[in-house]
């Protein structure tokens, strides 16, 4: 840790962050958010490669960071953006496996709610089990962009599992089929819990870039493409 | 059981039914909204006193049917109309504590998930925790109603709790509001978990009828007054 660093993982100061974060998983998306939709750009983070921007979208400040992969990650770095660098709202912009068999590849799922296999909210002690649920009114904002854009969206439950490989494989995700889940990934429900605990705003928007069940071969730039849109629905829906 | 009873609990037939429930707890709050709501009214159910209802609201076809009092009554009861009686929608108009400090008595809390301290879903065996959801559609044409005529509504996650009484008291079920939850009841994660199985719809509404904190209660007649505004909501919202 540098000295003056406020935390292990983000080498700036609050006010290097724009109030309003986007948060793929992968750090070379990070940059190419930055790159493609934002204008005067300053590299603000590079710690363990979690590359983060901040720029400005249509003449508002937005930031951009890497979340990397799985719950811990997530929960680390959007844990310090709520708590130590006084960020307001969170939205993921991820990738995900499709669940539910109407699902194709290159289609948005809008998390209304994320299940998990994980225990991440026990150390809150809460005397239950919660539901991880995003801020309804970024829920309504992207669902009715969505609408007004011919932008095929499905709301509904994403699964965040603790791990990519697990025993039992697929069949064993297929199981959430039972409950309507739409789509599998690693982050979105410690993002959920993250802002819940702290009272700020989360949404996740992911991508579905493959299908559990049949496996379905897109090119490089379908996914791009398809990528690009859903940062364009966070970036006009998001507050400055 | 009767002879040709479809089930223990309902002694109809699945025709009696709209394809849209109202679902009060009380069975005495069913013939409520049947008088005052509804037009040619047929009484359907009064097994157990879970009073039902079919009738015309603005000539759509709407039933009404009291889910009884906890989780157990609430999961029986919506497992039959869905998977016995074909019906498409419930939506819960019931009544709730509220915990969150920004809430007031007659206050409407839109539940966009249900946190729980039972373990209701064990038996779908699903390999992990479930976050019990409203359906999208209907969660965002009950809070565009609202707007539309200025009734403030609150929207995010209520507690479904398996108990009245705990131990622990409401102390215990105050450190809910670590994560900016609205308000108790005991019926709503039962209803969402079943909907989901099901591949149905729901929605429940509440109204705040006390406040944990402050044991502020409210009057039969006033509890009854904001009842009917709840009421209304459902009604506006539901397909027929």
């Amino acid at each position: 840790m540098k000295p003056g660093n406020i935390t292990h993982h983000i080498e700036c100061s609050p006010e290097d962050f724009a109030k309003t974060v986007l948060m793929p998983g992968d750090p070379l998306r990070a940059k190419m958010i930055a790159a493609n939709f934002l204008t005067d750009v300053d590299q603000i983070n590079s710690i363990r490669g979690m590359l983060g921007y901040t720029g400005f979208y249509k003449g508002k400040r937005i930031s951009v960071l890497a979340s990397g992969m799985g719950l811990t990650s997530m929960g680390t770095m959007s844990y310090e953006l709520y708590n130590m660098f006084d960020v307001e709202t969170i939205i993921r912009v991820g990738t995900a496996g499709g669940i539910d068999p109407s699902l194709k590849v290159l289609d948005l799922v809008i998390a209304e709610g994320a299940c998990t296999d994980s225990n991440y909210e026990e150390t809150f002690e809460l005397p239950g089990r919660t539901a991880p649920i995003a801020t309804y009114e970024l829920l309504e904002r992207a669902a009715g962009y969505c609408r007004t854009n011919g932008i095929q969206a499905r709301i509904g439950n994403l699964l965040s599992a603790q791990a990519f490989y697990v025993e039992g494989g697929i069949p064993r995700q297929l199981t959430w089929r039972k409950v309507g889940v739409l789509a599998v990934e690693n982050e979105t429900a410690a993002l959920y819990l993250n802002a819940m605990r702290a009272h700020k705003r989360a949404l996740s928007i992911c991508t579905i870039t493959d299908l559990l069940e049949k496996h379905v071969a897109i090119s490089a730039l379908e996914r791009q493409e398809s990528v690009k849109e859903m940062i364009r629905i966070a970036l006009e829906i998001a507050d400055y």
